[in-house]
């Protein structure tokens, strides 16, 4: 008794111990957010702000563009979204469940596709965005967006496609069903956590992206929120508790999606490896 | 410029307008064609802890670079107080080596007699011997917070308005942060330095605005240029943003005789911007690069700027 | 209308089977982006690569290879090459290492077991830019917290100006890098971890064996395709990790936290010498894709077993 007690202590420092590891520089945005601008550049600092400066909160919000940033990040991440669930729902189910010519090929290549990273083609996308007359612009980023999570989500959702036994649909088919009533009346509302869980990584994934809209975006007011706050610690003088509050409001929206999908997340990436 | 599409302005202006303009400010002047117009300018000085100065019985600003030294190893005290602040991270702006160059009559490039640049000579004595400068207030004579190449100008910037250093080289936007984080110290300003038995040459960073050779109603342009740059539009635009005049004539307006806009007044005659060629920003980058390496000891000064000016100059040929 | 019954994995593929057709034709609005916006520009920098380029993307004259031998011969090159595998590998290693240590707690039960979890996904889950942006502020030397509680805590006496000086910038990214990559690799082992069958560990140690040997006979052996996918993912995305050298150093000071990704972006963007980036574009996707055949290899292996 007496040693199960002990590991449960040394279970629990041990936690302790990674989340203060892991968590600070949350705790550092906290306790810089909630100071006036006096007391963020005293040095040395200290950790407890003498009053608590909630006024940043709101004030950033007057002081920044943020709530411009706010929805031009929504725009692109639904925007992106939204192609990506039309076109990858029948691109992944092609793969999942229907034998062609090259199948094995174009899965490998989803994953070589991985690796091309945007770097490697932003550097024509910028080209070929500047002959369509699309730089500067919102749109310009929605499509990008929606191309590089699709060739993952595609990945993911055969994964999860391909956890469906194939026997629920063949019985569905020789009772006349058509394949696209299969679709969307079997295998969608089995797959719904899978597809719910591809269609916020996608959200997510736009709403974080920063190199495209670092090299795409030039006007103040088109930028989202990676490339606005990041635009704001170029200034001739940064107010970091402004920023760290406003840096608190961007990523709260992301960590709450994230924390809804991360159970199923894990199941896809991992995908084969795990049975079960 | 070479991509054709800004327009000369010299001919559609007033004399009258061109000639109320500080000719230091008339930065966009390419080969002797006039392309932009100023807007605003941010001519550089020296800030320094008037209370600390006292203290040590140093009478005023350094006036020369030698001065400057002597001043920041009286007022040095480690680690909490620093002489004089450097800037030694990659920064889009060569600020803090163009003041050194330019005190000691150096420059970027020779200028040929047709106004374009030619060779890079930041390698010349004049370069090496501003940046051995710099070296050794930082490497040598530690009068410099330590870690140079941590700090970006506007780092610099935070370290003198929290009080711990006693000189800076900086633009007019500092007098406005002091004021704004309610700095307690007392400061004063002086002139950039020069260096013993050189001129003194500012350096001023212009803003500017131009008409492109696409614009369809280039009479219209030029009123709405006449317009803008009358003194009171210009008054207001200048108070709003903190800078100095353009115009002289609104130089000569009461608001401006404050201290510090004399000193930025006074600092105009002799000031020279940066070099207007495509390659600027990878020259920049070259050169931050030569910088830091000699901060950091991988290089000597001479080493390095002599590598930085031959890169210049190959891709200026490319 | 498909009444197709044979069992899956007999069923003949034909080119114009009209299961194969259906498959093009679902596929067909995926492909045709997927082709303008990505394999096109892939192809475009190829092109790119093996060209003398302009200021604004142009091809100008075909020079094949020059490109590559002038960046072969570049010094430069091949230390931000070399710096980009040091990277990879040091980071993969503490991540998948510490990913496993974390992961290997969390499955122990305990209460608050979930709390923690979710807290522990916290670095991954927040935007990479942002999380960047808070740990350049935490770096600070003079006004940053971080210096401070190791100051206080007598953990590190006099630490180092972190973003200042080449070697302890490298550091300082890495760790950033290996603090966003953590949750994912305790996250994804953990999952392994819960579906290996408890009777294995309840027979093992009927046998009387330890901890220790539990764990390298059952777990390991049990984990080796996780571990794969993880790592490889892991590769794949640390060697271009653009974000946070960008924003902590943007590959300073003086280039020596450059990885290939931030060295392209340079050339390409800030010095706008497009061929040169392109060609190195070409040698990042060359190294990345003998890392996945390598990988690929392993991986189909363990599939047989």
């Amino acid at each position: 008794m007496k040693q199960k007690n002990r590991g449960k202590i040394v279970i629990y420092i041990l936690t302790i111990i990674v989340l203060l590891i892991l968590l600070f520089p949350f705790f550092v945005a906290l306790s810089t957010a909630l100071k006036p601008l006096k007391e963020v550049y005293t040095s040395p600092p200290h950790w407890i702000p003498h009053k608590l400066w909630w006024r940043n909160f709101t004030d950033v919000w007057i002081k920044y563009p943020l709530a411009q940033y706010f929805v031009n990040s929504f725009i692109i991440a639904s925007g992106a979204t939204v192609f990506n669930i039309i076109l990858c729902i029948p691109a992944a189910y092609a793969v999942s469940r229907l034998k062609f010519y090259g199948r094995r090929t174009l899965l490998f290549s989803f994953l070589v596709v991985q690796m091309f990273s945007p770097i490697i083609v932003v550097i024509s996308l910028f080209k070929i965005f500047a002959k369509l007359g699309l730089v500067d612009t919102l749109s310009s980023l929605i499509i990008v967006n929606t191309v590089f999570t699709l060739a993952f989500s595609i990945w993911m959702l055969n994964g999860y496609f391909s956890t469906i036994p194939i026997e629920i649909e063949e019985a569905a088919l020789i009772d006349g069903c058509t394949r696209l009533k299969t679709i969307t009346r079997i295998i969608l509302p089995i797959a719904l956590p899978g597809v719910v869980t591809t269609l916020i990584y996608t959200f997510i994934t736009a709403w974080n992206e920063f190199m495209f809209a670092l090299t795409l975006i030039n006007t103040a007011a088109k930028r989202p929120l990676t490339l606005g706050l990041y635009d704001l610690v170029g200034r001739w003088e940064v107010q970091w508790q402004y920023l760290t509050a406003a840096s608190l409001f961007a990523i709260a929206p992301v960590i709450i999606l994230f924390i809804l999908i991360e159970k199923q997340l894990v199941k896809g990436l991992a995908g084969g490896a795990i049975k079960g | 410029m070479k991509v054709g599409a800004v327009e000369p302005i010299e001919k559609y202006l007033s004399k009258k307008l061109l000639d109320n303009i500080e000719p230091g400010a008339m930065e966009a002047r390419i080969n002797n064609i006039l392309y932009a117009l100023p807007v605003a300018i941010g001519p550089r000085f020296l800030y320094y802890r008037t209370d600390v100065f006292q203290k040590y019985g140093i009478a005023g600003p350094p006036d020369t670079f030698e001065e400057m030294l002597a001043d920041a190893q009286k007022i040095n005290n480690p680690p909490n107080f620093y002489g004089v602040g450097m800037s030694g991270k990659k920064y889009t702006e060569l600020t803090e080596f163009a003041y050194y160059l330019l005190g000691n009559d150096g420059y970027f490039f020779k200028i040929n007699p047709d106004g374009s640049y030619g060779k890079c000579r930041i390698n010349d004595e004049a370069g090496v011997g501003a940046l051995t400068f710099m070296n050794d207030l930082v490497n040598k004579y530690k009068v410099t917070e330590p870690g140079v190449t941590a700090y970006t100008r506007d780092e610099v910037q935070d370290l003198f308005v929290s009080g711990k250093l006693g000189i800076m080289l900086s633009g007019a936007f500092t007098e406005s942060i002091l004021k704004q984080r309610g700095a307690t110290f007392k400061w004063g300003y002086g002139l950039i330095p020069h260096f013993a038995g050189k001129h003194r040459h500012a350096l001023v960073i212009t803003d500017s605005i131009m008409m492109f050779k696409a614009s369809k109603n280039k009479k219209a342009a030029a009123k709405f240029l006449e317009f803008f740059y009358q003194d009171k539009w210009r008054f207001e635009f200048d108070k709003l943003v903190g800078f100095p005049p353009v115009l002289k004539s609104v130089g000569k307006l009461p608001y401006f005789q404050a201290p510090i806009y004399k000193v930025m007044v006074e600092s105009m005659p002799g000031a020279k911007g940066w070099p207007l060629i495509p390659e600027w920003a990878e020259c920049n980058d070259i050169i931050w690069d030569a910088i830091g390496a000699t901060f950091l000891g991988q290089k000597t000064p001479k080493q390095a700027l002599d590598e930085a000016a031959a890169k210049i100059d190959r891709i200026r040929e490319e | 209308m498909n009444k197709d019954l044979t069992p899956y994995s007999k069923r003949k593929t034909t080119f114009w089977s009209t299961e194969s057709m259906l498959a093009y034709l679902l596929l067909l609005p995926c492909m045709a982006i997927l082709i303008a916006f990505m394999f096109y520009p892939i192809v475009y920098v190829f092109l790119m690569s093996m060209y003398k380029t302009n200021r604004i993307g142009m091809l100008v004259r075909f020079i094949g290879t020059g490109n590559f031998r002038t960046l072969f011969n570049t010094r430069e090159f091949w230390e931000v090459t070399i710096r980009s595998v040091i990277w990879t590998v040091l980071a993969v290693s503490v991540k998948t290492l510490v990913g496993l240590a974390i992961a290997l707690l969390l499955n122990v039960d305990f209460k608050g077991r979930k709390l923690a979890r979710t807290l522990v996904i916290l670095p991954w889950a927040s935007s990479v830019p942002v999380s960047a942006m808070l740990w350049q502020w935490t770096y600070n030397y003079d006004f940053g917290l971080l210096n401070y509680t190791l100051k206080i805590t007598g953990l590190w006496k006099n630490p180092p100006h972190w973003l200042g000086y080449p070697l302890s910038a490298f550091f300082a990214n890495l760790y950033v890098d290996i603090w966003i990559g953590i949750p994912f690799m305790a996250l994804v082992f953990l999952a392994g971890l819960q579906s290996i069958p408890p009777n294995l560990y309840e027979a093992a140690q009927v046998d009387g064996t330890n901890l220790w040997q539990k764990f390298y006979y059952i777990t390991l052996p049990l984990l080796k395709p996780v571990l794969l996918i993880a790592t490889l993912l892991s590769s794949l995305w640390t060697f271009n990790d653009f974000n946070v050298i960008y924003i902590l150093t943007k590959g300073g000071p003086v280039n020596s936290t450059d990885i290939l990704i931030t060295f392209i972006y340079k050339y390409a963007f800030t010095f706008l010498k497009f061929g040169p980036a392109s060609a190195m574009a070409v040698v990042t996707f060359a190294i990345l894709l003998v890392l996945s055949l390598i990988y690929a290899r392993f991986y189909f292996k363990i599939e047989r077993e």
